[in-house]
């Protein structure tokens, strides 16, 4: 008695470990499946068509004029922002985390914030990332022009002025993935 | 233990189509190749989001006279899964068809209410945009707003699949979206 209640436990605990992997089974392969021409760039950086970066002259939040066509002979990471938006909160400190590992490069970070005033994003910036500094584009006309896929993003300019990447949504630029693609970027 | 095995065998299968779930006024779907999130706001949750970004009293007293529903789709297949809100169908507790507010109704209600250009720009960041390629892993997320409803409705909502729309379409439906709190 004793022997067949074994028995059938384990037969019943073999069934269900098969169907436990192959539930598992069908999860993953649903998930990590990824196009040979993807793999080369981090999750979420996409290749654009290299068409001319618009052109964007904004001042900062000490008042200092930034002008993207001063930025040529470098890489530029464009990132468009707003306090409002949940992912931009997530992001900026992985931008702040990165962004003295790059200072004096050949990768200029610029933030842009979409039409907010100047104490929305001076509170802001003063808690989520204390060292950074932003442009204001107050009335987001200038973020329009550029037609971002929503808020978060970061485009990615060439050193000839050129877009040749977009980052869809927020990414955590603190990881090994994408510091490896920024650096790589300013060796090419 | 059969029973617990009959149990496991429908989820093998059930994978294959919807999970979907019900939770705090808003809809999950969720399956290997798509997640999509719908619900609505309350005229009390608008006023409070857009009275913070110092919008003025008659653009929110317009906002809230209609309808906000959210929705966050994320495509997890490798191939394109396309948001167009044309392709989404509103249907009314009495089965006729519920008008969209489009962006550029928007517009002309922004001109009477007096809206600043940055408040325009900051509104137009919190709708889900008309027409979007959401590639592997993108995900979108924002509003979509309808006529005021005082009873419940429904929401069809189609996305088509692959680069040239060709593929396999996807279709959800959310029974019971409401305008007011549940």
């Amino acid at each position: 008695m004793y022997f067949k209640v074994n028995k059938r436990v384990f037969r019943n605990a073999l069934s269900v470990t098969v169907l436990l992997a192959l539930l598992s089974f069908q999860a993953s392969a649903g998930n990590t499946a990824k196009p040979a021409s993807a793999s080369a760039l981090p999750r979420g950086i996409i290749t654009v068509d290299g068409r001319d970066a618009p052109d964007l002259i904004l001042k900062d939040i000490d008042g200092e004029t930034y002008d993207l066509s001063k930025s040529r002979g470098k890489w530029v990471f464009m990132h468009f922002w707003a306090s409002w938006c949940g992912p931009c909160r997530k992001e900026m400190p992985t931008i702040q985390a990165i962004a003295s590992e790059f200072k004096d490069s050949g990768l200029a970070i610029v933030l842009v914030n979409t039409a907010e005033d100047e104490d929305t994003v001076f509170d802001f910036l003063g808690t989520v990332a204390p060292d950074m500094n932003t442009l204001l584009d107050s009335d987001g006309k200038v973020t329009e022009r550029w037609q971002p896929r929503g808020l978060p993003s970061t485009y990615f300019v060439d050193p000839e002025g050129k877009l040749r990447y977009i980052a869809l949504g927020g990414r955590p630029w603190d990881k090994d993935e994408y510091l490896g693609f920024l650096k790589k970027l300013i060796k090419k | 233990m059969k029973t617990l095995l009959l149990i496991l065998a429908i989820s093998v299968s059930y994978t294959n189509t919807y999970a979907a779930t019900a939770k705090d006024n808003r809809s999950r779907f969720d399956d290997k190749d798509i997640t999509v999130v719908i619900g609505s706001r309350t005229p009390e949750q608008l006023a409070a989001f857009y009275t913070g970004r110092d919008f003025n009293q008659a653009s929110i007293d317009a906002i809230t006279k209609t309808c906000f529903v959210f929705g966050m789709v994320k495509n997890k297949n490798n191939d394109v899964l396309w948001l167009i809100l044309d392709d989404w169908k509103f249907f009314a507790a009495d089965g006729s068809p519920i008008k969209r507010i489009k962006r550029n109704d928007w517009a002309k209600v922004w001109q009477q209410t007096d809206l600043s250009q940055a408040h325009q720009s900051t509104f137009g960041w919190t709708q889900l945009p008309e027409s979007r390629d959401l590639r592997q892993h993108e995900s979108v997320g924002g509003n979509v707003v309808v006529k005021w409803q005082d009873k419940p409705f429904k929401l069809i909502a189609s996305f088509s699949t692959g680069a040239d729309k060709s593929g396999q379409p996807r279709t959800i439906t959310v029974e019971n979206l409401t305008c007011t709190s549940k």
